[in-house]
Formats: structure tokens, sequence, C-alpha cells
């Protein structure tokens, strides 16, 4: 029988009445890299957090080294050999780079003072196997987010953990750095310690795993060994039943009138010289996976983020300085339907009503200052109909409805007047099938009457039915415009892995 | 080059603390009847830091651990009048410190328990605390001052040893100690990084109730002392002296956070607030300032070290509107 080192039987989790993991059953054998691959929202980082004692579970099991997690403190499961490196860049800022590292496991001296100069050797030796570069003395918040990474990392193995989990490690790397990273774990296999890597990237995992194992809506779907599998048996097993189910639906021509361009944008290390052009009565998607660049590609758009080089074009009028702003965007046409709708688009404490009208509340207002009711009332008993919004009632408080009856509200107030072009972030995430085709017939509705919606997503399969043509986004630059005709789901899938070049 | 470097380090570090020196001393060359400068005056000044100095210590804890209890302007107060009311009865010394012990233990269970098992915000809690103390303060003392009268307590005060008033023995050791815990101790390590950032903390075994319960008990037990040494200082507990010390125990650690750390609440830059604010208050005294005034003038002085702190700490990001 081979050694496993983990075995996960049958855990589920759910968060209020979202069903996030279902039944996940799954064994690491010891000294395997194996790769966790998944869609967002797919219950890989769930998965991580409740193995390492952050979330409670609701049922089933992880055992590792022999010994069941159940009601585990982080620390005690720490010391079990695990070590998770997180996808988020948790360290304590004012704090140097050697203290970061210990800070798992600060070093005493005799008298029980803290003496960093004890663990200093075993840090500087970690700390060089991630690095050439990084000194021990450096304050953290002087770091790049790159750096830091690196840091986190040092930090996670010190511990000399038998369990190693890297969730997406690489996503904030550049190329030489994921180098180095991949040059560690080859290390840190030969040295006997199994992995679990997380990752986006497809072409990675051929390069460092041994398994992978596909979750796609809180299930595990497949483990294989990574040369039993090809890249589209992946992308297949990642996007299940729904491949086929995709219509391809041809919407009809577009103007040719140019309604946006852009050119050259560059924000720091996350977009690196997007350009592109939008017409009026088209949807555009803008594909890419987590960090990629899409949020930030849209807040230079609005003018949210001033970019650091580039050029934004409206019905051939550049926008810059002080026309550059979310204020002047919303006057200029552009509505903004952000990621976040808990806290950025929606007044949680406001009825349905109150929500839909405020953010057009000039144009329903007699003189310009009090509220026209009847008006008011009009357009909101229009846009609930329109938008079938569960319960029907505009007073219905917002904060109870659900997540995808907020994301209707929240298209729903940028409909009250038209613009010319719609920026959406992420529209359908976490909303149910029901309200996502919903939300879809909205979208056509607003591409057929003649504005534009640019709609940030790393669901393709919402892409494919939706897009007219897609920008795939990868590491900041755009790697591939295709129109809908030439899609192929593979392609744009690969692509968005930065996998597609290595097929031509 | 080296040198620009270490100039520019040592300015960060230590401009606020000289430009509260030129200002002390610029009011002292205008105000020559002032005598900041004689001894006597001098261990005036620092027997009001003790107390200022010692709440400002708790409260400083308490922040760097990540919560800003303002509980304080209620707290201090009920404790340094149960003492004083113990006194007064003819408890005794031993039995009244213990008793004001006994309420700072309970106001301590209270305040971690809202803090850890509740979801409120903690301003709130804190508010509420205060403002209950405050009440509760008022009915115990029948809404007067409690006057001691004790011999004992008075030589104990005025006294010194080589010099140094003795209630600024207090001052000084437990400063020390402090600093010791939580610049040389695991436990003060931990309590800096739950303060800082709780994810990470969580993310590295760090217990974080555990840590913030000691955070707060180490607070509590300087709220106790400070209680207790007030009506020490003053021959008797003044209604609503918690409140008094609300304001300037504030102002003493964001005014602190602006210097030696810039942008993080650190103990020796409260300890310098702290003296800075005593020198203030006497100088606002001397010059026979009308009671409204004070709270003005510690108002401003909030204001500035919490700009001066947020200015300077590079990891707050300006959000453009």
């Amino acid at each position: 029988m081979e050694d496993v080192i983990l075995d996960v039987r049958g855990v589920s989790k759910s968060f209020g009445k979202n069903r996030v993991l279902t039944n996940i059953t799954m064994e690491v054998k010891r000294g395997e890299v194996h790769a966790i691959v998944g869609e967002n929202g797919a219950g890989k980082s769930t998965l991580i957090k409740a193995l390492a004692g952050e979330y409670p579970i609701d049922g089933g099991e992880f055992i590792l080294n022999g010994q069941p997690l159940v009601k585990k403190s982080v620390k005690d499961i720490q010391t079990l050999g695990l070590q998770v490196i997180h996808q988020n860049l948790n360290l304590v800022p004012s704090m140097t780079v050697l203290q970061n590292i210990l800070m798992g496991d600060i070093p005493v001296n005799r008298a029980n003072v803290v003496s960093w100069h004890t663990g200093r050797e075993k840090a500087l030796e970690t700390l060089r196997m991630v690095s050439d570069k990084l000194e021990l003395d450096t304050p953290v918040e002087e770091l790049s987010a790159a750096e830091k990474q690196l840091v986190i990392i040092a930090r996670a193995i010190i511990n000399e953990p038998t369990l190693l989990v890297l969730d997406e490690p690489t996503a904030r790397l550049g190329m030489e750095e994921t180098q180095s990273v991949f040059r560690l774990i080859d290390k840190l296999k030969s040295n006997n310690v199994t992995m679990l890597y997380i990752t986006h990237r497809l072409e990675e995992i051929y390069k460092i795993c041994d398994r992978v194992s596909v979750f796609r809506d809180g299930e595990k779907v497949l483990t294989s060994a990574v040369s039993g599998i090809t890249q589209s048996e992946m992308a297949s097993a990642m996007l299940g039943k729904k491949v086929t189910d995709v219509i391809a639906e041809n919407r009809g021509a577009v103007s040719a009138d140019t309604l946006l361009e852009i050119k050259g944008l560059q924000y720091k290390n996350t977009v690196k010289n997007i350009s592109f052009e939008i017409k009026r009565g088209e949807i555009v998607g803008l594909i890419g996976s987590v960090g990629a660049g899409k949020s930030e590609t849209l807040d230079m758009i609005f003018g949210s983020v001033q970019p650091d080089q580039g050029e934004v074009f409206l019905n051939g009028e550049k926008l810059t300085g002080k026309d550059h702003q979310p204020v002047k965007a919303v006057q200029k046409g552009i509505a903004y339907i952000p990621e976040d709708r808990q806290t950025q688009g929606l007044v949680q404490d406001f009825a349905i009503r109150e929500n839909l009208s405020f953010a057009d509340i000039k144009s329903l207002s007699k003189h310009g200052a009090i509220i026209d009711r009847k008006k008011e009332k009009e357009a909101v008993d229009g846009l609930m109909e329109k938008l079938l919004v569960k319960p029907p009632d505009p007073e219905y408080k917002t904060s109870q409805l659900s997540g995808g009856n907020q994301q209707k509200v929240l298209i729903g107030k940028w409909l009250v007047n038209k613009y010319e072009l719609y920026l959406m972030d992420e529209v359908t995430a976490g909303v149910d099938i029901g309200a996502k085709m919903q939300i879809y017939e909205i979208i056509t509705d607003i591409a057929d009457s003649g504005s534009a919606v640019l709609l940030a997503t790393s669901d393709i399969t919402e892409a494919l039915y939706l897009c007219n043509r897609f920008v795939i986004l990868h590491r900041g630059e755009v790697i591939k415009e295709l129109d809908r005709a030439d899609a192929e789901i593979e392609d744009i899938l690969l692509a968005m892995m930065g996998g597609g070049n290595d097929e031509k | 080059m080296m040198r620009n470097k270490k100039i520019s380090s040592f300015l960060n570090k230590y401009a606020v603390p000289i430009i509260l020196l030129v200002f002390v001393l610029l009011i002292q060359a205008f105000n020559p009847g002032f005598h900041l400068l004689t001894w006597t005056n001098f261990q005036v000044i620092l027997t009001q830091s003790t107390i200022l100095g010692l709440i400002s210590l708790g409260l400083s804890i308490c922040v760097i651990s990540g919560v800003t209890d303002m509980s304080i302007g209620g707290t201090v107060g009920l404790i340094g009048a149960v003492f004083a009311v113990s006194m007064v009865k003819g408890n005794g010394m031993v039995v009244s410190i213990l008793l004001a012990l006994v309420v700072s233990a309970v106001l301590y269970i209270i305040f971690t328990l809202l803090l850890a098992k509740s979801k409120y915000p903690s301003i709130i809690i804190c508010i509420c605390l205060m403002f209950i103390c405050m009440g509760i303060e008022r009915l115990y003392t029948d809404g007067k001052s409690i006057w001691l009268n004790n011999e004992t307590v008075q030589t104990f005060a005025t006294g010194n040893v080589i010099g140094i008033p003795n209630l600024v023995y207090f001052l000084i050791v437990l400063y020390v100690i402090s600093y010791i815990f939580i610049n040389h101790t695991k436990s003060g390590y931990k309590i800096r990084i739950v303060g800082e950032n709780a994810t990470a903390a969580v993310e590295t075994g760090i217990n974080l109730t555990k840590i913030r319960i000691l955070a707060f008990g180490i607070a509590f037990a300087l709220y106790w002392i400070a209680s207790v040494l007030e009506p020490v200082r003053l021959g008797g507990s003044q209604l609503y002296a918690g409140q008094t010390y609300m304001l300037p125990a504030m102002a003493a650690t964001f005014l602190g956070s602006s210097m030696i750390t810039p942008g993080r609440v650190n103990l020796i830059g409260t300890l310098i607030g702290s003296i800075f604010m005593s020198i203030i208050m006497n100088f606002l005294t001397f010059l026979g300032a009308e009671f409204y005034f004070i709270p003005l003038v510690q108002g401003l002085l909030l204001l500035a070290g919490v700009a001066l702190g947020t200015m300077r700490d590079r990891s707050i990001k300006q959000v453009p509107l």
C-alpha cells in the first residue's frame, strides 16, 4: 500500500445556504506534488482554509500523518507538519523580513527574552532558498508585492513542514521569480516534502506536478496522473457539462461607430500596455484569471484609478486630468457595476426603490431638488418588472435579497437613464443559474438599445454566451483578441492560463 | 549619501520631540514667571505625569493590540472613587487597594467579554462602559469629591527619595517593565502582530482572543495602579477624575505615535507625549485659563497628534475623492 500523508474523507462545508464543498474525498501521497485546479469559486481555497483549521467543516474529516484534525487549532495542525502559503499577503508591515519569517515561532533566549539573533542563521538560509536579493533587516512595508510573496514562502518553509500547501504562489510573480519558486519546489521535493499546488495556470502543472485533481462547483470531479491528461481534457473537466450547454448565439451586426478606444494603458505591475476599442451596440468580454488586470483596466477607463501611461477616448474625445474622474465619467455616460456589490454598489439598508433611484435622483426630481414621487414610482415599477426582482416589492430591504437579486438591483440603478457604456466586473459571481439567465437578458437588452458593454469576467461560458468579441488578458497584457465566430472555448481557456501560445 | 540617510532617519524619529521641546522652551522664554526649568516645578510636573503616563501606557498597549480603549474616561474615575470612599470609611490602606483591584478586575472581565464575545463595535462598547462607570461613580460618591485627610498618605505622596518624588518611581518602574515586555518578549511581539495584521497572526497560529485578553489585562492593571495613585497624589478623589484624563491620554498616545517609530504607537513616544501634555496642562493652570479652555487645547493637540501620526505612516494610502 502506498504511503498516504493526507486523507480527505467526505468533507463538506456551507456558508449559510451556500454549499461550497460537497463530499470531497481525495488522497495525497507522501512525496508527491499534487495540483488542484478549478474555476473561481470551485472551492479550492475553502478546502485549504478548512484543512488549515481556519474554518470549521460541516461533515467529513481530514487525516494528516495518521492524525484526525477534528477541532484542532491552527497551531496544533501546524505542529503536525502542515504549512499553508495563502493567496493574500498577510505580513506585519512595520517588522523586518527576519521578524516576519520567524513569526510563527519567535526565538527566545534562556531568560525568555526575544532574541532574533538566535534564529538569524536559519532564517537567512531559508530566505536564500527563495531569493538571492532579499535582506533580513528590510522592513516588510518597503517590499514589492512579489518580494512579499517570497517572504511568505520563506515563513512557511522555515518550519520544515511535511505537507506544504501553495495557493497560487506565482500569481504575483514575474518570470524569473516564478522560475526560482519552481526550483525551490524541486528542492523541497527531493527533501521528501509533499506539496499541494493550487494554480490557475495549467502549463505550470506539467512543469512541476505529479498528479492533478480537478474541482468544479464545490466537488472534486477527477484525479489523474499529470502524464495521463491533456490541457484540453483538464479544461473540459473544469467547465463540465456547461461546455455543451452553450448555444452559440450570434447577435446581430454591430454598428461601425467606435465608442471607446484605449491606447497603451499601463498601471504599476498589474497592467502593461493594454489597447483595444469598443463599438456601439457591442458586448466585449474582458477575460482573464484573478490578477490578470481586468478590474484595474475597468478602473482606469472609469477614472477611479489614474493610469501611469496611456490614453482613453470616449466618442473620440480624450479623457484626461479633471475630465477623467468617476463623477465626470458618469456625466459623460459611463456606468460602472463593480465586483463587490456588498460594499461598493448598493446601500444595504435602503429599500430596493431607494437603491434603484438614487443614482439618477436628479432626473427624478422637480426643479432639481425635490424628489418627484410619481415619476420615481413610474421608473421604479418599470424597472422592477424588467428586472424580475424577487420579491417584486420595491419597499423590500436590499440586504434581505439574495445575491442574484441584489445584482439585478445594482444593474437596474443604471437603467433609469440610458448610459453609453456599461463597465461590468464579474456581474454574475455568486449568482444562481436562474438569476444569471435573467441578468444575461438584461445585458443583451442594453446592447440591443445601442449602448456598449465591457464585461470583465473569468467565467468563459458567460463570455461565450454574451459577447461579440473577446479581449483575453494574461498577466496584465492582451494575449489574444478573438471574434465570437472564431472562438473555441478551449482556445480561450488556454490563452487565459497563458498556455495558448505553446500549442501554436 | 550615508550621512544624509542618517540625518533623515534621525529627523524621522526625533523631529516631533524636538518641536515639542522648542515649543516648551518658547513658552518658558515668553513667560518668565512660569519657572518650568526649576527642579521644584519640574518635580511637580513629573508627579502629574505619573498618573497621566500610566493611564496612557495602558491605553497605548490596548491601541498596539488593535483596540482604542475610550472607556478610561469612566473606569479610571470609578476605581479611584471606590478606593477613596473605602479609605474614608476607615478600611485601611491594604483593604482599600484590594477593593480597587476587585473593581478593576470586574470591569476588565466585562470589557473583555463584550469585546471578545460580542460583535458590537468596540467604540460603542467603550463609550457605554465609560458612561455607565461615570454614573455608578456619581451614585457611589453621592456626587461629591471625597477627601482622604490621611497623614500617612500625604507624607508618602509628597515625599521623595534622592530628589525624585516617590510617585515618579511608579512611572519609571512600570514603563521599564512594559517597554521590555512589549519589545523583548514573545507575548509582546504577539500583541504587536495582532494589532497590525490580525489575519497574519491567525495564519501563523497565534490565538487572537488570548493575546487580546492578555493586552487588556495589562492595561486594566495599569489603570488600577493609576486610579489608586490619583487620589493619593491629590489627597482625595475628584468627581469624574477619569474624564479629565481621557483626552490628554489619547493625545499623549497619538502624539507619541508621530515619533520614534513614526506612524505607530510606541511606549517611549507615549511617555514623551504624557510629559508634554502635563507641561501644557500645568502651563494652562499657571495662566489661570478658564475651565473650558483646557479641553479645547487638549482636543486640538489630540487632532495634531493623529494628523502627525497618520501623515508619517507610509502604510496608509490616501483615498482620492
